[in-house]
């Protein structure tokens, strides 16, 4: 591939060692500039990038979706899984849920090594441990083992110690109890008195919904102290500590007797190794259109056109005074090019298709981040420029490395 | 924990230089990189008027490997003072439409100032180039945008805090002790 010879920016020269390309004085190349555009919602950023190429706004892009890290859940321990949801759909789901935590303050995992079992280390700098548990399905049913108790032993020994040990200890449930809410759920439904709920609602009884709010954060050494329960801001959850970003995505449902108890570890990752540790929900990037009114158009193939486009692209302006005398009254003119997305839709309108012609603009960029929630679009951005730095140091620094075991 | 660990497959080779002959033409191979790194070398290559030819492939999409061909003018110098030298200097200069005026040839690359630009000093020169760019365009965003620098302040603050708080429990020598006091 021979250097840029497409925009005159320099001639070819016969020499004795072939064809050299010599670079002549250029026109002034496009300033660079960089400019939010607008701003939706927090997580939401749109802004231009003009005067860099095309390969500098990919690799940012591919940076952004791939390479900027985060954290999510790894590793998940599962003690107990009786509920419908089979154990790798659930822990394919948890990996899913985004942490509300700025993962520039962790770790990488793997860097460490235990001295004992030279396995990696999991420390409280590069682990976030979460957990599932105490979860019972459908206050009705604890009701039901009161009643149960009621008629079979004394009223004395209804404590509360005993309500408690029942509670926490879910997994000792035997078929009995199961059997016996059946029984009443069938009752209740069956008779006529009762409104039958649909099996989807949350409020049908003996359903527990498991939802990300039952996901709880188990703070390991210095972790409280670092990410205290009641702080406020970016990467510290609503109510402090850490947390999930949404607190109602749900995870599973549980009938009587179903229970899940488990453990789960979050670490440090990047969205090349799984799309759970990308930090944005997309970022791309769009051209800027370029649209060209080749013959002027006014008054009804001006409406018309203006209808063709996306609103705010071209608006009526009045004419000058030589079209007025022509008979003319309003006038089509390019007012918000950004709005723009090239639909061609007034292609349709033969008149129309020969006077606009539509481009792009090279080197102009509006890129469109949208952010999961754990850092804002802007940092994502900044960080992504990080990254590629990082690269290109990581590449001179080989280059000296091999340059020095050459020997050159 | 050993079953089902999942192991970050790394390329075997993070950084090979491949041919023979004179060291103004050199394919690099880059471990562990994609087209991300790879066309934005190359079109900083490019823009280098003492490259005459540079590309580069990912030769198979599953392996994370680059290849990078560079091929410099033999004639141009790395250091010193040449013709040439100037001319595709502000050549340079004025193509870079990126970062305005913080761009700088390398000019004390090598000790030797007569010997002939090498392929991985273009390479060296090329990844300082967009190194330096991504600074400036970051430094042009935190303008732009300045909650980045809120951000990166606040990160700083936060990373102090945790770095001093790590070093007070555990082994203390002098030194931090002294530190300590002094909080």
């Amino acid at each position: 591939m021979a250097p840029n010879t497409d925009t005159a920016t320099g001639s070819w020269f016969v020499t004795p060692s072939g064809l050299q390309w010599h670079h002549s004085t250029t026109p002034t190349p496009t300033p660079f500039s960089i400019r939010p555009l607008s701003r939706p919602s927090r997580d939401e950023l749109s802004f231009e990038l003009i005067g860099v190429d095309v390969s500098f706004a990919n690799a940012l892009r591919r940076i952004m979706i791939a390479e900027v890290p985060t954290m999510a859940l790894e590793h998940v321990y599962m003690w107990n899984n009786t509920s419908l949801i089979h154990d790798e759909v659930l822990c394919h789901r948890l990996g899913l849920v985004p942490l509300n935590v700025d993962p520039r303050l962790f770790d990488e995992f793997g860097l460490e090594v235990e001295e004992d079992t030279g396995e990696l280390a999991s420390t409280d700098r590069n682990t976030i441990k979460w957990k599932i548990e105490g979860l019972v399905s459908g206050h009705d049913v604890e009701k039901e083992q009161e009643k149960r108790r009621e008629k079979e032993k004394s009223p004395k020994k209804m404590s509360d110690e005993g309500e408690e040990e029942e509670e926490l200890d879910p997994s000792v449930m035997d078929v009995a109890v199961a059997d016996d809410a059946a029984k009443e759920a069938s009752n209740l439904h069956s008779s006529n008195q009762v409104k039958k709920t649909p099996i989807d609602s949350a409020s049908r009884p003996f359903t527990r919904h498991v939802y990300t709010r039952d996901l709880l954060w188990a703070p390991q050494g210095d972790q409280l102290s670092n990410f205290p329960l009641h702080s406020q801001g970016v990467g510290s959850g609503v109510g402090g500590g850490i947390r999930p970003i949404s607190e109602d995505i749900l995870l599973a449902k549980l009938r009587p007797g179903q229970v899940i108890e488990l453990e789960a570890h979050a670490r440090k990752g990047v969205g090349k190794d799984h799309a759970k540790f990308s930090p944005v929900a997309t970022a791309s990037y769009r051209l800027m259109p370029q649209i060209e009114i080749l013959k002027p158009i006014y008054d009804d193939l001006a409406e018309e056109l203006v209808n063709w486009f996306e609103p705010g692209v071209f608006t009526l302006v009045p004419v000058s005074k030589e079209e007025k005398k022509k008979g003319y009254k309003t006038k089509a003119e390019v007012s918000n090019p950004y709005a723009c997305t090239m639909s061609r839709n007034y292609m349709r309108n033969p008149i129309l298709k020969e006077s606009i012609k539509m481009s792009r603009i090279p080197n102009h960029f509006i890129f469109n981040v949208e952010s999961v929630g754990m850092m804002e679009p802007a940092v994502i951005v900044a960080e992504a420029l990080r990254i590629l730095k990082e690269k290109c140091e990581r590449v001179v620094e080989l280059a000296d490395g091999a340059l020095a075991s050459m020997g050159d | 924990m050993s079953v089902n660990e999942v192991k970050i497959k790394r390329a075997e080779i993070p950084f090979e230089l491949r041919g023979t002959g004179p060291p103004t033409s050199r394919t690099f191979v880059l471990g562990d990189e994609d087209h991300t790194l790879g066309n934005a070398l190359r079109h900083v290559l490019i823009q280098d008027p003492r490259v005459n030819f540079a590309g580069y492939c990912v030769p198979h999409p599953s392996e994370p490997v680059v290849h990078l061909r560079v091929q410099t003018n033999a004639t141009a110098t790395s250091g010193g003072v040449s013709g040439r030298k100037n001319h595709g200097r502000s050549g340079r200069n004025e193509e870079d439409d990126d970062d305005s005026d913080e761009e700088e040839i390398v000019g004390g690359l090598t000790e030797e100032g007569s010997t002939s630009f090498t392929a991985i000093d273009a390479l060296k020169d090329a990844c300082r180039t967009l190194s330096q760019q991504c600074e400036y365009v970051l430094e042009q965003l935190e303008v732009a945008m300045p909650e980045v620098r809120v951000d990166r302040e606040r990160l700083k603050r936060l990373e102090e805090d945790m770095f001093l708080e790590k070093e007070k429990p555990g082994e203390m020598d002098e030194e931090e002790l002294m530190e300590d006091m002094e909080e």
